[in-house]
């Protein structure tokens, strides 16, 4: 085999998949064989499934599927031979325009991997004290003595710190979300990871989250992860207030006309579910929120309408 | 239905806060996509007021769920429900004409959304237009 037919893949350090649209294995390259593979037998025409086992296949068949559905890059981590890897799966369009998806394996350093299961221990407590807390109040608002509700309102107030910095360890340990760099973001990827991570606390409350995005959105100018960073604060304080409404729907679209300039990604709410006109809360948004959209030359507002329901609206700059 | 002129920023705004007004009325008779239209217009007058994208947005959403139910549930499969030769009658618009041509009869409304790479609003909006028109049908 001469040099030029050979994939420069081949040459990699870190292990590598190709699954074609049917779920097939396309290609494996020498480190991945090396490392994931036993029997030494060509994997290619296999099913993707057949080349991991137990947990780590549930993780790799999950992530392809989301790939291959959603057309976008997803990240995971798995564990393999006592190695831990930060797994990359982006598809790949074929021309019959089915997607198929390419997988890079990266080893993890063991620092990281201690900041993320860190960043995992405390994300629990932490939404425990949260509906602890949130119960609590609840319980005694107005009826008890006031000093309770001081206690109770001084300690949401310190756990809200604590969320703050759990958010902040989240974005530096946790799987990056999207392909992102700090000069342009996919604004798509972004608003639907915000989603995620704050799907479970929502539907824990028995709101649902729901996201409405176009298939592609212009790329905007910025670092992704501050913005991804301020939607789940946003949605996490509107959690706190939402529950009168059914439903909280995070949106992104283009606006201008002609050729986007910019968008515009919006945490709507509707209003309570047996009709009643919502509270007309359109409070301050948090200051820390304020500060990320100011570094990004961005514009954010909210603003509440008895017939319409409740909305916090944040205008981005389409990068160059 | 309020004109809307150019001009300075007192009389876009005169105009900003008229259509806000027949918003409401429209909001208040239920007429959710004609409040859209008037939000958006509002919207594009003074494109500084981000709060005016935010309404849009909710409103979108109101109307989301408003398409979701003519069209009922995803899974069920479309069909034409008039003769190809008959549909130019119609006039649609371009977008629509996409959307029609992707129908099968055996793909799904969810899948067809999927499929039509365009977003989930402006998809559901041109499919339940089309059920409401009759044109489009559910397979049996």
């Amino acid at each position: 085999m001469s040099l030029g037919s050979v994939s420069l893949l081949t040459f990699l350090d870190a292990p590598v998949v190709v699954g074609d649209p049917d779920g097939r294995t396309a290609y494996v390259n020498p480190a991945f064989a090396a490392r994931f593979r036993s029997s030494g037998d060509d994997a290619t025409g296999q099913p993707l499934s057949a080349l991991f086992e137990g947990g780590v296949r549930e993780a790799v068949l999950r992530a392809v599927v989301e790939c291959c559905e959603q057309g976008r890059t997803v990240r995971f981590r798995l564990r393999h031979g006592g190695v831990a890897y930060a797994a990359v799966a982006s598809p790949i369009v074929a021309e019959d325009a089915r997607v198929g998806v390419v997988i890079l394996l990266v080893e993890s350093s063991a620092a990281e991997e201690r900041l993320i299961a860190l960043q995992r221990e405390i994300s629990e407590p932490v939404g425990e004290l949260r509906r602890v807390l949130d119960e609590l109040q609840d319980q005694t608002g107005g009826r008890r003595d006031t000093s309770y509700r001081t206690l109770i309102e001084d300690g949401a107030r310190a756990l809200s710190r604590v969320q703050k910095w759990c958010d902040e360890l989240m974005l530096i340990a946790g799987p990056p979300a999207a392909a992102r760099s700090e000069t342009s973001f996919d604004a798509r990827s972004v608003v639907q990871d915000a989603a995620a991570r704050m799907r479970g606390e929502f539907a824990a409350l028995g709101i649902e989250l729901e996201v409405l995005v176009p298939a592609q959105l212009p790329r905007v100018r910025g670092d992704g992860s501050r913005v991804e960073l301020a939607l789940v604060r946003l949605l996490r304080e509107r959690l706190s207030t939402a529950r009168e409404s059914p439903a909280v729907t995070l949106a992104a679209r283009p606006i201008g006309r002609g050729e986007a300039r910019s968008i515009v990604i919006s945490i709507c709410e509707a209003p309570a579910a047996d009709g009643r006109a919502p509270v007309n809360r359109s409070e301050p948004v948090p200051a820390s929120v304020m500060e990320i959209v100011r570094e990004l030359g961005g514009e954010i507002r909210t603003a509440a309408d008895p017939l319409m329901g409740r909305t916090t609206a944040i205008r981005l700059d389409v990068g160059s | 239905m309020t004109n809307v002129d150019g001009g300075d920023g007192a009389q876009a705004d005169g105009s900003i806060a008229a259509l806000l007004r027949d918003a409401q009325d429209l909001l208040r008779a239920e007429n959710y996509e004609g409040a859209l239209e008037l939000y958006q217009a509002a919207a594009s007058l003074d494109p500084a007021r981000v709060e005016l994208e935010g309404y849009v947005d909710l409103l979108r959403c109101r109307l989301v769920k408003v398409y979701r139910e003519r069209i009922g549930d995803g899974g069920r499969v479309p069909k034409l429900l008039v003769p190809l030769d008959r549909i130019t009658r119609f006039n649609l618009p371009t977008e629509a004409g996409f959307v029609l041509s992707l129908i099968d009869g055996r793909t799904s409304f969810d899948q067809l959304l999927s499929v039509s790479g365009m977003g989930p609003f402006e998809a559901l909006r041109i499919f339940a237009r089309l059920v409401d028109a009759r044109i489009v049908g559910i397979a049996a």
